[in-house]
């Protein structure tokens, strides 16, 4: 029997107060968290091209930027101030206040996760100058992927907050098997490389870059369960999964 | 041809056809009615003002030692629902109830009920302070003095001040019982009325916009007063103050032009409202 | 608008509305200012009216609270009054004391002889001094046998004439004193035995058709009876009326019909009011005509719609809350109107009922209809007392040929407003202490 608490009318959340400056104020925050995700995912691919392609330019860059984003999330954090103090918001709003200040830690991090990834190409292209070409394309292939499907989860997270779509934040749902296979592959692929020559501090700096990759793809999973909150409702953390994905596809997600 | 004027005609001796159109509309409830431990039971309430009807069909339940806020716009029916919980609308000409309003299993509109009676097992106080133009004593005194609740003048005295203790006033008026009510301040004024309906000792206490007249402050001591009686009372409270309802209420009424749109836990009310109207009343999306 | 051309504005910058007020706010003040003369110019009109009106009937009637007396030395010798010496009242009275006076008044003037010279002296003196004087002796008999100076009541020519009303210099044909009695009364006055004494007999008398003998006891005792009685009929009658079409009664087309009708009463002429009075009460009922007890029926009727109109008006004023507080600590309905409404409007209520009083006391035209306008010497001491009132006795008065009665009326007038002010004074006061009843 499907949780009926799921079934609720969807409401036209974006607009509609009496009071015109509180919907301002919801889209700035918005808004906000909006162009964090942005710059996350940007920050996200110029780290892995720097590791992958070994354009170490893009690593510095990547680390230059990083505190555009922690700045944005103090922005953030101010305007969520800001619209409780004024708004007192309840039920929608409240939940939307609630969860994009949840969603604003979680983007801030998963900027952090860039850096790491940026952090570590750096230091992984140092080391790299002495013996060319180790790393195989195998295992290139393998980390595009785990980006690849990282930075389409997250991506499509933020866009689920620009709207607070359930549909597409449990198509992030659907997707984390298919995180999880792409960072297993991975890591398998980088236990086998130590015959290849790669001394352990490289692949430790590989390992931890995999992990970060995995790391975003969580944190756009966390956020997608926040839409949820917001959408329906429903605190979902800590339940089953799979259960949660066929509820929701029962009540036509 | 005839016939069917004549059952027209029919039709519009029982109901007239604004009644009609009106009745139509009445809408279904979200959420649970009823209380666990129900001191009043009211089941498909309506109310007429001539041929306007001001509650459709409305099903509530007060349980015991809860506060049961309600709200909604103006004009909603929410204080006119609660007048017919004593039947205070008794005094509007043109006024009708009809369904089911029960206390403590007692039918309330039954003809051979006497509403004087009810009235003092069902207080109420109103939106604008209103102690008699009477010393303070005697405001309170005035309920029991006419029901005969005491026997002598000591126990009259030790009623008033259990009352006005009760209330949180006695410390502030014991020095001056003999002044009168009208010279406290608005939210002195308030809680004096408010131990004027509980020297009666009722069991269930009507609270229509009880601090719609008071700054903050005397709000707060107000909410506080009524936190407490909830200890002993069922409290049904009528606010336009959301926050007030969520900070008050257990429970959560949510009327619309005369229907009971929605009713459950405060917090659920205002955290996660299952119906659109609920939810666009209390984020301020109205109209 | 105005057709000509108006002149380029100083700068193109657009006018401030600052500007634009501070150009018409000099009419706007000029129009206050002019409203302002218009309602002072008003009150002005409508107080010099007032004072106008007041210092005529004033100067016209103070005089008559003084009265003409004339000292004579009367002879009481008990022979004569009491000549058996049993100082019995019966006996006292019987004398002839209008004798003595006269013989006082022979004794002034030895040399007159004539009859007709000696019926003209003897009118001097009022046909009723002697009726005074005989008052004076019973109340004091110790005077019998001594020959006191008495003051004894002058005629009301006479008093005209010392009052100065009479011109005594005019032509003797048009004035009602002939010489000769100008010449008794100068040498009166030249020995010092007239005097103007305080008019107690206006104050403690009846009417009379001789003008120095009428007072306004009478018509006050019978306006005081009228008045107490359709107080005590009016007001409780009255404001119950008021309270059960308030506060009871079914709102429906029969009481819209008493309201209109109630509303017509209060402006039916009065006269009707007597026309009714005479039919019913009168007529049909046999109430004995021309008593304080039929003239406050009639007035009672008079007065009912003012009294329940202000009454509703009071009661419409008390705020519902007061009604919902005691409703909703379970008064009933009569506890309610009787524990709190009705002491928040008595105060309405008296204020109406007093002016309906004060209409009822200045009153004259039902009761023209119902005979108080009997000539009725005798103070009145009961509801069934044949009685005149106030301004019926005004009205007699004024209709009075005598000189002398012009300025009784006019006093009569002064005593009726000083009543008229004492109750509304009343009004105020009673207003005043019931507003604040801790």
């Amino acid at each position: 029997m499907p949780d009926p608490s799921f079934a609720k009318p969807k409401t036209d959340i974006t607009t509609g107060h009496t009071v015109h400056r509180y919907d301002e104020e919801l889209a700035k925050l918005r808004s906000i968290i909006l162009e964090m995700g942005g710059r996350v995912v940007e920050q996200t691919q110029a780290a892995v091209v720097a590791l992958v392609d070994r354009v170490e330019c893009q690593a510095y860059r990547v680390l230059d930027r990083e505190p555009l984003i922690d700045y944005l999330s103090l922005d953030a954090d101010e305007e969520v101030f800001r619209v409780i103090t004024r708004r007192q918001p309840t039920a929608i709003d409240l939940r939307i206040v609630l969860a994009l200040s949840k969603i604003a830690g979680e983007v801030e991090r998963a900027g952090d996760k860039a850096a790491r990834i940026a952090r570590q190409a750096s230091e992984l292209l140092a080391l790299l100058d002495t013996n060319a070409d180790v790393i195989s394309d195998e295992l290139n292939q393998a980390l595009q992927a785990l980006d690849d499907k990282a930075c389409c989860m997250f991506e499509r997270s933020i866009q689920a907050v620009a709207t607070f779509d359930v549909k597409l934040a449990l198509s992030i749902f659907e997707d984390e098997p298919s995180l999880y296979q792409a960072s297993n592959a991975a890591r398998q692929l980088l236990g086998k490389m130590n015959r290849e020559g790669l001394i352990p501090r490289q692949v430790v700096c590989l390992l931890t870059a995999a992990h970060a990759l995995e790391r975003i793809g969580n944190h756009a999973a966390t956020i997608a369960e926040q839409v949820i909150y917001v959408a329906l409702g429903q605190d979902i953390r800590y339940r089953n999964r799979e259960i949660l994905i066929d509820t929701l596809r029962h009540y036509g997600y | 041809m005839s016939t069917t004027v004549e059952a027209m005609d029919k039709a519009m001796s029982v109901m007239t056809s604004a009644e009609l159109a009106s009745a139509q509309h009445s809408r279904e409830t979200v959420g649970d009615f009823t209380a666990a431990e129900p001191r009043m039971v009211c089941r498909n309430v309506d109310v007429w003002y001539g041929n306007k009807q001001a509650i459709k069909n409305v099903s509530l339940d007060i349980g015991k030692n809860e506060v049961v806020s309600m709200i909604g716009p103006s004009g909603c029916g929410k204080s006119t629902f609660l007048r017919s919980l004593n039947r205070m609308n008794d005094t509007i000409v043109d006024c009708r109830v009809t369904g089911s309003i029960q206390l403590d299993g007692e039918e309330i509109y039954d003809k051979k009920l006497d509403p004087v009676p009810l009235r003092a097992r069902v207080g109420m106080v109103f939106q604008k302070p209103n102690p008699f133009p009477k010393s303070i004593y005697e405001n309170v005194a005035y309920g029991p003095r006419i029901h005969g609740l005491t026997n002598n003048k000591a126990e009259l005295d030790e009623l008033v001040e259990a009352s006005l203790q009760k209330a949180g006033l006695w410390k502030e008026v014991k020095e001056r019982l003999d002044q009168p009510g009208t010279g406290l301040s608005g939210g002195q004024q308030q809680r004096l009325c408010i131990a004027r309906t509980i020297a009666v000792s009722p069991e269930v206490i009507l609270m229509d916009e009880p601090c719609s007249a008071l700054d903050p402050i005397a709000t707060a001591i107000v909410e506080e007063l009524i936190d407490e009686l909830r200890q002993n009372y069922s409290i049904a409270i009528v606010t336009h103050s959301m926050q007030q309802a969520a900070r008050v209420s257990q429970r959560t009424a949510y009327f619309h032009l005369g229907d009971l749109i929605e009713v459950g836990e405060t917090n659920h009310i205002f955290t996660n409202p299952q119906h659109k109207l609920t939810e666009d009343y209390i984020t301020g999306r109205f109209g | 608008m105005n057709n000509t051309p108006s002149p380029p504005p100083a700068s193109d910058a657009p006018r401030r509305t600052i500007d634009i007020v501070n150009a018409s706010l000099k009419r706007r003040y000029a129009r206050e200012r002019r409203f302002r003369r218009l309602g002072a110019f008003a009150v002005a009109l409508g107080l010099s009216f007032v004072v106008l009106l007041f210092t005529d009937i004033v100067s016209k009637g103070y005089t008559a609270f003084a009265q003409t007396y004339i000292q004579l030395p009367l002879n009481l010798s008990a022979e004569v009054i009491d000549p058996s010496g049993s100082r019995e009242p019966a006996t006292l009275a019987a004398a002839n004391y209008t004798k003595l006076i006269r013989d006082a008044l022979r004794q002034q003037f030895p040399d007159l002889t004539e009859r007709q010279a000696l019926r003209r002296l003897y009118a001097l003196v009022s046909v009723g001094a002697g009726d005074l004087v005989r008052e004076q002796v019973l109340a004091e008999p110790a005077l019998i046998g001594t020959t006191p100076e008495l003051w004894v009541l002058a005629d009301d020519d006479i008093d005209m004439l010392v009052k100065g009303n009479i011109d005594r210099t005019a032509a003797p044909e048009d004035r009602r004193v002939s010489d000769e009695t100008i010449g008794w009364v100068t040498q009166l006055e030249q020995q010092g035995r007239v005097a103007k004494r305080f008019n107690t007999i206006f104050l403690t008398h009846g009417t009379s058709r001789e003008p120095e003998l009428a007072g306004i006891a009478g018509a006050l005792m019978g306006s005081f009876y009228t008045l107490l009685l359709t107080l005590l009929l009016s007001f409780p009658i009255g404001v119950g009326a008021a309270l059960y079409l308030e506060e009871f009664a079914p709102k429906n087309r029969w009481t819209d019909l008493i309201e209109v009708n109630i509303n017509n009463l209060a402006a039916v002429p009065s006269i009707v009011f007597g026309l009714l009075g005479l039919a019913v009460f009168i007529g049909f009922f046999g109430i004995p005509r021309s008593t304080p007890l039929v003239a406050a029926l009639v007035m009672t009727i008079m007065t009912l719609p003012t009294i329940i109109i202000a009454s509703r008006v009071a009661l419409k004023s008390v705020p519902p809350s007061i009604r919902e507080a005691a409703l909703g600590v379970g008064a009933s309905a009569l506890q309610t109107q009787f524990h709190h409404v009705l002491p928040l409007a008595l105060p309405g209520m008296l204020t109406g009922a007093i002016i309906g009083m004060a209409r009822a006391l200045g009153e004259s035209a039902p009761l023209l209809m119902i005979g108080m306008i009997a000539f009725i010497v005798d103070i009145p001491s009961g509801f069934t007392d044949s009685a005149t009132v106030l301004p019926v006795q005004i009205f007699l008065w004024a209709d009075s040929p005598e000189r002398a009665f012009v300025e009784r009326t006019s006093a009569a007038i002064i005593v009726l407003l000083a009543f008229l002010f004492l109750m509304n004074l009343a009004a105020v006061l009673l207003r005043r202490k019931f507003e604040r009843r801790w």
